[in-house]
């Protein structure tokens, strides 16, 4: 197939892919998705089995004996305890290991009177049998090597398909053809209500099914023809409904027709399409056409071929070689979530998605951030594109975007601190903490930090109180405070484009931090405009600051303002005799002095019976001062006549 | 215990304890305006042109000869008291009739406002005698109403000086001048007849302060955000925003700008009577085809024109100050601001509203028991001139001589920003002959005034009385000896 080398790829192989032998005469591959294990077998099994996965460096490697039979499946249980052949059609032979090597002597063949279709592990002891009469599940007690019926459902299966994550297999009814899922897990097994097909006696290849985790929940996605236009399209059932009922929620027009397989990728649902090379990309949490419920999705992008993926081949000349894998080869196999294998190239490589080039390709920057706010790698680049936005690509036009932007990010911000408070809300002791797990953040966290390091790169920019003013806002849309770090770059903000009667508002309405540090910071500014300063103390008065208000009117010379105020606030008690003569001493102004000296003495007299000040205050140099200045004044005189 | 002051309005009282408060009164006039003039004596530079120095003088008809005499006392007056003080600092003469008002906002430009005093016809021995109360008349109330003509004009036409750039005693300096003097009095012969009657100006007229609405916090940062306008439309210099006659976000406006523009929103909205229809969805309040009206405004210091545009949707009035340097807005511009701002502004208007009326239903129930001499109170930020009162919310105001006092008890507001002893906090009482009792605080750049009337009212019933109104009226504003 032809390879198109430039321009822009968002889905690519990853690098941590695995080698394992291809498919040869000899050689039988093998791929377990449960343990994303890959099985290469070497003449069934006699001259090795060389086990790999889910990462290049766990290798297992063994031989056994082949048994007679074709090896049809092979998949070790979650532990690497046992190892599960099927070589029949209706027996099973579990394998025992000690360590990586295999208790040859020791195989239990658990053998069936149906047609065995599959076998999947769903616990370390227990494999799930899924064959043409039902699903039974076994226990493996190897120390008496006995397997024993555990549960069983019966059901006539045409099909199966089975999804690891969700321990959930989707059987396909003989009778009827209807798609049932049903929940395998240890001990227990629970039927759900069928796919709704729409018409009955629809009838559904396996080919054209797939099964995928979209957003926590199980998709069954059934590729059919469009009835009218006669392209394809892609069913989404989401097993949502009441009791996990499925419903059919979404349909993703592909406008294509040929063969197409099917991926997911952080929780975007790739339709690869075989005839084109081009990975189709969908995203059922946007928006989409709606009719009767169901939303119809456009591929967010028109399709792109996978990133070309050269191997290098070992070779002994220190350069190598490279090899240009053939991309949507038919070789190749997909496994879910993400998995690709090409069998005769002898590779294994997960899928990823790559978010930045993507990015290039969404120019609406809500629709966007909606995409990025549910990528794992999402906040990194939606920081990026705020960043951008609010730097070389700020218009003032844009200010509408950036404010939905914005309240976006602040909703999936809020719900968060929303759900941490009540986590920490302490509850009562008797009450068993029923919700013992913790909540997972949200997949892309922005938080006011995150955001402020942004906003910062834009510091001093015509256009920056605008901008900080539209996130205060979302901010308080959610019921979020601002912490210290906005609340003062919004201040320098103001101060600098002297919007003194903003800033006053906004301290009035407590839209900012209310904190020492804040309102220091709003003082250290105050000898820009008066108004700076009456904010400062009004948010000072707000936070029972009184010793720095205090301090600041001493600064100011204020000593008789300060001093009713450390009277109110403090009480006379502690109000510190030293201190406030000095600063009255410091005014050079008699008046204030004999007023604050005669206070003191006025406060001697009800707390010590006479007007001496006590020695710890050490006083004495204003005692002095006082019997110099106010010579005659040696005498109380009742100070109101 | 705080220093109490009383105080006495020693004039005022005077009349009524002497024998005259036995005379009946007949009549009483008012206060009204006897003259108002502008004169530069720097345009008489010899005899006999002593016509050119009037620039203004209302009312018109009144003989040539008459006003150049009151010009030249004027001018008297104001050289006698400069060899005393610095030359501008006389204010105000005060005749047994009259009082006059001088003001000089630029070099050699004066404004003067002569009043005559109120007076009252008593019977004196069975004769009809006129008393005047010049007393009644409060120098500071007057003088910043005179200060406010002149702002009202250079808001609508600029700073006077820049009228005349010719070089003087030229043929192009009489033209200006006699355009200048044609401007003033196309200006003020309307201004003066529709402007507030004069015995009804108060300590706000004085103070120059405006009643903000009170929003929600989310209310007023959408409301505040909405001036983001300007981002879109960078034409957009400066965008305030009005509802009915409060203002809601103040942007950057110099106060006396924006004082200014307050009174010239209330004119035009009592002038224009097209209907409650046409708003509905939002539209211009003056015509687009005309050429909008530009408006001077005061940025940082330099007194720079703008278009003024208004905007109006339902209760919501935008006033979008467009740089003048620029040609005027274009019908298209009109256009896409009317597209833009219809729907949005009538959806803030009604969300606004929604809010006013929740917040209605919570004051009149607390409300409810007030009545003519329930407690008045006035809050007055010196920074932002933002004031706070219930003086307006009943029928019966406060009477005159306590009106003087206020005026008289209230720091001027200019001086504030000279740092130092600005923002001294005190704190004083003062009982007026006719049983009312005046508290004052101010603290933190802020005055409080409480109102009462209580006959027999002690120190103590007053204090206690002034500290419950001011713990329950003050929420958002902070004070230290509540």
């Amino acid at each position: 197939m032809e390879q198109k080398t430039n321009g822009i790829h968002y889905i690519e192989l990853s690098n941590n892919f695995i080698r394992f032998d291809a498919v040869s005469q000899l050689t039988n591959v093998f791929f377990d998705d449960s343990n994303k294990q890959i099985f290469a077998v070497r003449s069934g099994g006699a001259t090795g089995v060389v086990v790999k996965g889910p990462v290049e460096d766990t290798v297992i490697t063994f031989c056994m004996s082949d048994r007679g039979g074709a090896i049809r499946s092979i998949k070790f249980s979650p532990d690497n305890k046992i190892l599960a052949v099927q070589r029949k059609e209706n027996a099973v032979e579990l394998v025992c290991f000690q360590g990586e090597q295999p208790l040859l002597q020791d195989i239990i063949t658990h053998q069936v009177k149906t047609l065995i279709y599959g076998f999947v592990w769903v616990h370390n002891r227990e494999l799930a049998l899924i064959s043409n009469t039902g699903v039974e599940i076994f226990q493996i007690l190897p120390e008496k090597r006995q397997v024993r019926s555990v549960k069983a459902l019966s059901i006539s299966i045409k099909w199966f398909a089975w999804c690891c994550d969700a321990n959930i297999a989707l059987l396909c009814t003989s009778e009827g053809n209807t798609l049932i899922p049903v929940i395998i897990k240890q001990k227990v097994i629970t039927k759900l209500p069928k796919v709704d097909l729409g018409h009955p006696g629809r009838e559904v290849l396996e080919s054209k099914v797939t099964l995928g985790r979209v957003y926590g929940v199980l998709a069954v996605l059934i590729l059919q023809a469009n009835s009218s236009s006669g392209m394809m399209e892609v069913e989404v059932h989401l097993l949502n409904g009441p009791g996990l009922a499925p419903r059919k929620c979404h349909v993703l027009r592909l406008s294509l027709v040929g063969l197409f397989a099917i991926n997911t990728v952080d929780n975007l649902i790739v339709v690869h399409h075989q005839a084109s090379g081009t990975s189709l990309l969908f995203d059922i949490a946007l928006s989409g056409e709606v009719i009767n419920d169901v939303t119809y999705h456009s591929p967010i992008t028109p399709g792109r071929s996978i990133k070309p993926f050269g191997l290098k081949l070992p070779s002994l000349s220190p350069d190598g070689q490279i090899l240009q894998c053939e991309l949507y080869s038919t070789n190749w196999v997909l496994f879910q979530p993400n998995i690709v294998i090409d069998a005769k190239l002898g590779c294994m490589w997960y899928l990823n998605l790559a978010i930045e080039p993507l990015c290039h390709l969404i120019s609406d920057r809500i629709r966007l951030t909606e995409f990025l706010l549910q990528r794992c790698s999402g906040k990194q680049m939606l920081l990026k594109v705020v960043q951008q936005l609010i730097d070389e690509q700020y218009k003032g036009t844009l200010l509408p975007v950036l404010e939905t932007i914005f309240d976006k990010i602040n909703k999936i911000y809020a719900s968060w601190v929303q759900l941490t408070l009540q986590n920490q809300t302490a509850q009562p002791s008797n009450v068993k903490t029923t919700s013992t797990k913790h909540s997972a953040p949200p997949i892309v966290l922005i938080e006011q930090s995150d955001m402020v390091q942004v906003l910062q790169t834009i510091a001093e920019r015509p256009y920056t109180e605008s901008v900080l003013m539209l996130y205060l806002q979302s901010l308080n849309k959610y019921n979020i405070a601002a912490q210290e770090e906005l609340s003062k770059m919004i201040i320098s903000e103001l101060i600098r484009n002297r919007s003194f009667d903003t800033l006053r508002r906004l301290v009035s309405y407590s839209m900012l931090q209310e904190s020492k540090s804040v309102a220091c910071f709003l003082l250290a500014h105050s000898d820009v405009n008066s108004a700076i300063s009456q904010v400062a103390i009004d948010m000072l008065g707000k936070i029972q600051a009184h010793e720095i208000i205090i301090e600041v009117m001493l600064g100011q010379g204020k000593v008789i303002d300060a001093l009713r105020l450390a009277k109110n606030s403090l009480g006379l008690e502690k109000v510190p005799a030293r201190k406030f003569l000095e600063a009255a001493h410091k005014t050079e102004d008699d008046l204030i002095f004999h007023s604050v000296y005669r206070f003191f003495q006025m406060r001697n007299v009800r707390m010590y019976e006479t007007t001496a000040f006590p020695k710890a205050e050490q006083c004495t140099e204003f005692i002095q001062h006082f019997n110099n200045t106010f010579p005659a004044d040696s005498t109380i005189k009742t100070p109101i006549s | 215990m705080l220093p109490i002051y009383i105080r006495r309005r020693q004039p005022a009282a005077a009349d009524q304890i002497d024998g005259n408060t036995m005379a009946k009164v007949l009549q009483r006039v008012e206060i009204t305006l006897r003259s108002f003039y502008i004169f530069n004596s720097s345009f008489c530079q010899k005899e006999g042109e002593e016509e050119k120095k009037v620039l203004f003088y209302h009312p018109v008809d009144i003989e040539l000869n008459t006003k150049i005499r009151d010009v030249g006392l004027s001018e008297a007056i104001i050289t006698f008291t400069g060899t005393f003080t610095n030359e501008d600092d006389c204010k105000a003469l005060h005749t047994q009739k009259t009082t006059q008002l001088f003001h000089q906002p630029e070099p050699g430009y004066w404004l003067v406002m002569v009043l005559n005093v109120p007076k009252e016809f008593r019977l004196k021995e069975g004769i009809e005698v006129a008393d005047y109360r010049g007393v009644e008349v409060s120098d500071r109330i007057y003088h910043a109403v005179l200060r406010q003509c002149y702002h009202m004009y250079r808001f609508h036409y600029g700073l006077l000086q820049t009228k005349l750039t010719a070089s003087p005693s030229t043929a192009a300096s009489e033209e200006q001048r006699q355009l200048l003097a044609a401007e003033l009095q196309q200006f003020y012969a309307r201004y003066l007849s529709s402007s507030k009657e004069l015995k009804q100006c108060d300590i706000m007229d004085m103070l120059h302060s405006i009643q903000y609405l009170a929003l929600d916090k989310t209310l007023f940062l959408r409301a505040h955000n909405f001036n983001m306008l300007c981002d879109t439309f960078p034409v957009i210099k400066e965008c305030i925003m009005l509802y009915n006659e409060q203002v809601v976000c103040g942007g950057k406006l110099n106060a006396s700008d924006l004082y200014s523009l307050h009174s010239h929103i209330l004119a035009m909205s009592s002038a224009d009577n097209s209907n409650a229809e046409k708003y509905r969805q939002g539209a211009f309040v003056c015509g687009e085809e005309e050429t909008p009206i530009k408006v001077y405004l005061d940025v940082d210091g330099n007194i720079e024109s703008h278009y003024l545009l208004v905007y109006r949707a339902l209760s919501l009035t935008l006033c979008l100050f467009v740089d003048a340097k620029l040609t005027a807005p274009q019908p298209e511009f009109y256009e896409e601001l009317n597209n833009y701002l219809g729907p949005q502004l009538s959806c803030l208007s009604r969300d606004i509203s929604t809010e006013i009326s929740k917040q209605n239903v919570s004051t009149t129930l607390h409300d409810n028991n007030s009545n003519d001499s329930a407690p008045k109170y006035l809050f007055i930020n010196e920074q932002s001139l933002k004031h706070h009162t219930n003086i307006y919310r009943n029928a019966k105001s406060i009477p005159r001589n306590v009106m003087s006092i206020i005026a008289d008890l209230a720091n001027p507001i200019n001086d504030t920003n000279a740092a130092g002893n600005a923002a001294a906090t005190e704190e004083l009482q003062v009982k007026t002959t006719n049983d009312y009792w005046i508290v004052k605080r101010r603290c933190n750049w802020r005055q409080y005034y409480v109102i009462l009337c209580k006959s027999k009212a002690t120190l103590l019933d007053v204090t206690q009385e002034a500290k419950r109104i001011f713990e329950q009226e003050l929420t958002d504003d902070v004070f230290f000896d509540k």
